[in-house]
């Protein structure tokens, strides 16, 4: 089955745009963290997809990897992040955390 | 030894103090006080030696080189280039002076080494004073003005610091102020003059500019009768006044006794101060070439003896008393340089340096002694001969030779001034090498009696202050303190100076040199036929004794000063300097001080508030807007990035449409840029297939040309192109089916006649084939058709009836959306560019 570039880029942004959007809304620090996630890949979707149209290199691919890499690293560094916000604040509500204002 | 090696002396000289300067400036805090004097008075020591043997190689009307590098070059109009060298001269004249600095400053740093013996800041004193020897011997030694006036400038700085030595003391600190400001208004004319001169003669070096003398004759400005040379000897007086303390800018020179007393000995009365009769005669062609100002300076040269002789009689501090002198005896000089005598006043130069650096240092010796602190006041001293009795016996040398007493060095070179301007008084004609000089005879009469005055009030403080200091009985209760070897070494020294430095002039075998070489160095003013006579020896030393006897009478045996009872309220006013100071503030320092003070008002009212404050305000409160942004909560900050994508997205992405219609080589074309996700589409005609994009929409950047087949039918513009306002852009006017009028601002008006001003002289409409053209004017065709792409020329002015093209542009950006645009070209066609004229088919054809 061959399909369109264009429903692998509808897909992307729609994921995206979930992702951008809990990021936002939400107020919990894991499910932002998920979001985040989400964001991510989708952006490693279309890089595959992408790939897919242009299949005579592999860029897509190889920075997809690159991307799953830094997503692992991000998700280490941003869990530990939540449990030290929570033994400080008591609260997984990232509203709390606002030390860094005016 | 050739002349090279003997002037690399000359360089020798000038460095060494330079060296020493550098030493204790840098180093001194390190070293031990011994090495700094060691450092101090060997460099000052070396140079002397130095000098000395220099000097001693040249003879009469010889000079010395020493050739360094080019320092300046000014370009002046006409590709003419003024050289400006670092040179060093030492001729008679620059020699004595190079010869008598260093001797006397390497006495005084002597000296100093004991009287400064317990100073903490020893060494910031010694780079001082050598740093003030350096730059005086750049002064005497300059081959040429600027030089000179970096070494001026020098001596003014050296000054300042030492005046402000004890600088924690605000007023000592206000009196070097003072002295620092007072020699920037003389510097102001020395500036002047040599900007004159510059322009003048095209060259700074003063054996040039002195062979060029005839040039200053020309009038200073056109129209008057005053010549260059007196502007630019005033000009060049006007910088003495301050540097070397006469009326009108003397008052400095007092208040300069805030220093410790050895810089008084050097600088305040041996050498710097004597600056202004160096440049006097060192320029002496330029200042005998114009008696008017040779008057100014006789006369205020003698009012300035008098005056500052007066004031001293009444002083009751020993330094003060020797500054006024000092002052007098500068006026002295400076009446002798009125009467061209420059090699009397040069002598007197010398002979008052040896007198005066001793009686300054005597001064500081028995300030040493008695532990007085800034000045010494005579109502607390007397009877000092018993104990100081090296100093007494120096210090009295020094008061005879002061007062002119018969066979002392004063007596000498006051004589040889006295002589000279009482030639001047008696009418004896006088004459510089071929020049006659003119002074009239009451301004000489005025100034030898005022110097004659002056010379009695002389001899009376002179030993007042003597009687008043060492005889008598002690009107204190200090035990005075033994004086050491280091400072009355030099007292020694100078007292023989001051006896024996008259000798030189005297006409004994084997000591001509020095007068006859002197003289040689200067252009003196001389009397045409013999003159002389003896009076005024007679006169002078008759003045000295009347003087010295009134002091004895008064003094000898007093114990109280019975001078403030005798003068009553003249004596109040001689002690405040007649008043000079209050007036100076007064008149200059009140209104300035009023203007600065409107000034700094004006400044922090209205200007900070209008350029600091309200701009000021807006940053803030713009950063209090922005401020409120940082919330630090994380989905806020967030959506601020969001927006903050989308944007950029936006700036990106919306349909924009900018092209650009260039006209060159004949032809007119449309520029499409080329821009991110923008692609075009083009029709030129307008008649639905496009010229660009046939296929689908292409990307800029994109050049398309439009040719004449691409116009409209039957729309055209009239292209105007005035000549007087260039060729460039012309003045494009839509035509229609109506008559349309060009104005005289359309048309350029500069060609029309100038009844037709404002007639409206050309009416253009549209006909079938072109446009018609109808003129009023009186030597045009009535009336012609222009065809498109034609043109045709009314008087200068050239019209060109272009085609139109309409343009239609589509742009589609990246989501597909499309803009459209429809542009309205006037085509400037292949026959614009020339300047052909069309012949017209009108009936009268053209002429």
């Amino acid at each position: 089955m061959d399909i369109e570039i264009s429903s692998y880029i509808v897909l992307g942004a729609l994921l995206f745009g979930i992702g951008a959007i809990g990021f936002l809304v939400r107020r919990n620090f894991l499910i932002q963290l998920m979001s985040v996630e989400l964001m991510l890949n989708s952006v490693n979707l279309l890089l595959v997809g992408f790939n897919r149209a242009h299949a005579s290199s592999h860029d897509g691919q190889v920075f997809t990897f690159v991307v799953i890499a830094i997503a692992a690293a991000e998700a280490a560094l941003g869990l530990a992040l939540a449990i030290a916000y929570y033994r400080f604040k008591n609260s997984a509500e990232t509203d709390l955390g606002d030390l860094l204002r005016h | 030894m050739g002349d090279s090696t003997l002037s690399i002396l000359l360089l020798l000289t000038v460095l060494s103090p330079l060296a020493g300067a550098i030493v204790s400036g840098a180093f001194g805090s390190k070293l031990p006080r011994t090495a700094i004097s060691a450092v101090a008075v060997g460099s000052i020591t070396l140079s002397f030696v130095f000098a000395a043997i220099a000097y001693a190689a040249i003879g009469a009307g010889e000079a010395l080189v020493y050739e360094g590098y080019r320092w300046i070059t000014i370009p002046l109009s006409g590709g003419r280039e003024v050289p400006i060298e670092f040179a060093l001269r030492m001729d008679a004249l620059s020699g004595m002076m190079t010869v008598m600095v260093t001797g006397i400053a390497a006495l005084i740093h002597l000296f100093s080494t004991g009287y400064m013996s317990e100073e903490r800041s020893y060494a910031r004193y010694f780079a001082h004073l050598n740093f003030f020897t350096f730059s005086m011997l750049i002064l005497v030694l300059a081959s040429n003005l600027p030089l000179l006036f970096v070494g001026w400038e020098g001596v003014g700085l050296a000054s300042y610091l030492l005046i402000g030595f004890w600088h924690s003391n605000l007023a000592y600190e206000a009196a070097a102020r003072k002295a620092f400001i007072m020699n920037r208004i003389g510097d102001l004319a020395v500036l002047v003059a040599i900007f004159i001169i510059v322009q003048t003669a095209g060259t700074l070096d003063f054996t040039e500019i002195n062979a060029s003398v005839a040039l200053f004759d020309a009038a200073a400005i056109d129209g008057l009768s005053m010549t260059k040379a007196t502007l630019l000897a005033l000009l060049l007086f006007w910088g003495c006044t301050a540097k070397s303390a006469q009326i009108p800018l003397f008052t400095w020179l007092p208040d300069a006794m805030a220093g410790p007393t050895p810089v008084s000995a050097l600088i305040h009365a041996a050498t710097m101060v004597t600056s202004g009769v160096y440049l006097a005669a060192r320029m002496s062609p330029v200042f005998v070439s114009s008696s008017t100002a040779l008057t100014v300076i006789l006369l205020v040269g003698a009012l300035t003896a008098l005056v500052a002789g007066l004031v001293a009689v009444s002083q009751n501090q020993m330094k003060k008393v020797l500054a006024f002198s000092t002052v007098s005896q500068l006026g002295f000089m400076f009446a002798a340089i009125g009467v061209g005598a420059f090699s009397a006043a040069l002598f007197h130069v010398l002979t008052h340096a040896f007198f005066k650096a001793l009686l300054f240092l005597g001064s500081g010796a028995v300030m040493y002694a008695v532990g007085a602190d800034g000045d010494a006041h005579l109502d607390q001293l007397g009877g000092l001969r018993k104990k100081l009795t090296v100093t007494a016996i120096s210090f009295l040398i020094g008061v005879v030779a002061l007062a002119g007493i018969p066979l002392t060095a004063g007596f000498f070179s006051k004589d040889q001034i006295l002589h000279a301007v009482f030639g001047v008084a008696s009418g004896e004609a006088l004459a510089a090498g071929d020049r006659a000089i003119e002074i009239p005879g009451w301004a000489g009469v005025a100034a030898l009696t005022m110097l004659l005055i002056a010379a009695i009030a002389t001899a009376f403080y002179a030993f007042k202050l003597y009687l008043r200091t060492f005889e008598g009985e002690p009107r204190s209760e200090v035990e005075p303190k033994a004086v050491g070897r280091s400072m009355t070494l030099p007292l020694v020294v100078l007292a023989v100076g001051s006896i024996a430095a008259g000798y030189l002039w005297l006409p004994v075998e084997g000591m001509e040199y020095f007068a006859e070489s002197l003289r040689a160095s200067v252009l003196d003013a001389l009397p045409v036929e013999g003159g002389g006579g003896m009076l005024a020896m007679i006169l002078g030393t008759a003045a000295a004794l009347l003087g010295l006897g009134i002091a004895f009478g008064m003094y000898r045996g007093a114990t109280e000063d019975p001078l403030p009872n005798k003068l009553g309220k003249a004596n109040e006013l001689l002690m405040a300097n007649l008043g000079i100071d209050t007036l100076y503030r007064r008149v200059f320092i009140a209104p300035f001080g009023a203007i600065s003070r409107f000034v700094r008002s004006f400044d922090r009212e209205t200007v900070d508030a209008l350029f600091v404050a309200i701009p000021a305000l807006v940053a803030r409160g713009g950063a209090w807007a922005v401020t409120r942004l940082q919330s630090g909560v994380v989905h806020a900050q967030g959506t601020l990035i969001a927006v903050g994508v989308l944007l950029l997205f936006g700036f990106y992405f919306y349909p924009r449409l900018s092209y650009e219609v260039i006209h060159e080589g004949g032809s007119s074309a449309i520029l499409l840029p080329e821009s991110y996700g923008t692609r075009y589409r083009v029709d030129l005609d307008g008649d639905g297939r496009y010229e660009l994009g046939a296929e689908g929409f292409e990307s800029g950047p994109q050049r398309i040309q439009i040719a004449n087949a691409h116009a409209v039918e039957g729309e055209y513009r009239l292209l105007i192109y005035p000549a007087d306002r260039g060729a460039d852009e012309p003045i494009e006017i839509a035509l229609s089916g109506s008559p349309t009028m060009l104005t005289e601002r359309q048309l350029g008006s500069h060609y029309l006649p100038k009844g037709a001003r404002g007639s409206r002289p050309v009416v253009v409409y549209q006909s079938e084939e072109g446009v018609r053209i109808r003129t009023n004017l009186p030597d045009e065709d009535g009336e012609r058709t222009l065809l498109p792409g034609r043109q045709t020329l009314i008087g200068t002015t050239r019209l060109y009836l272009a085609p139109l093209a309409r343009v239609r542009i589509e742009a589609e950006n990246a989501f597909g959306h499309v803009t459209t645009e429809t542009a309205e070209i006037a085509l400037r066609g292949r026959s614009a560019g020339s300047r052909r004229v069309i012949p017209l088919p009108s009936a009268g054809g053209a002429r």
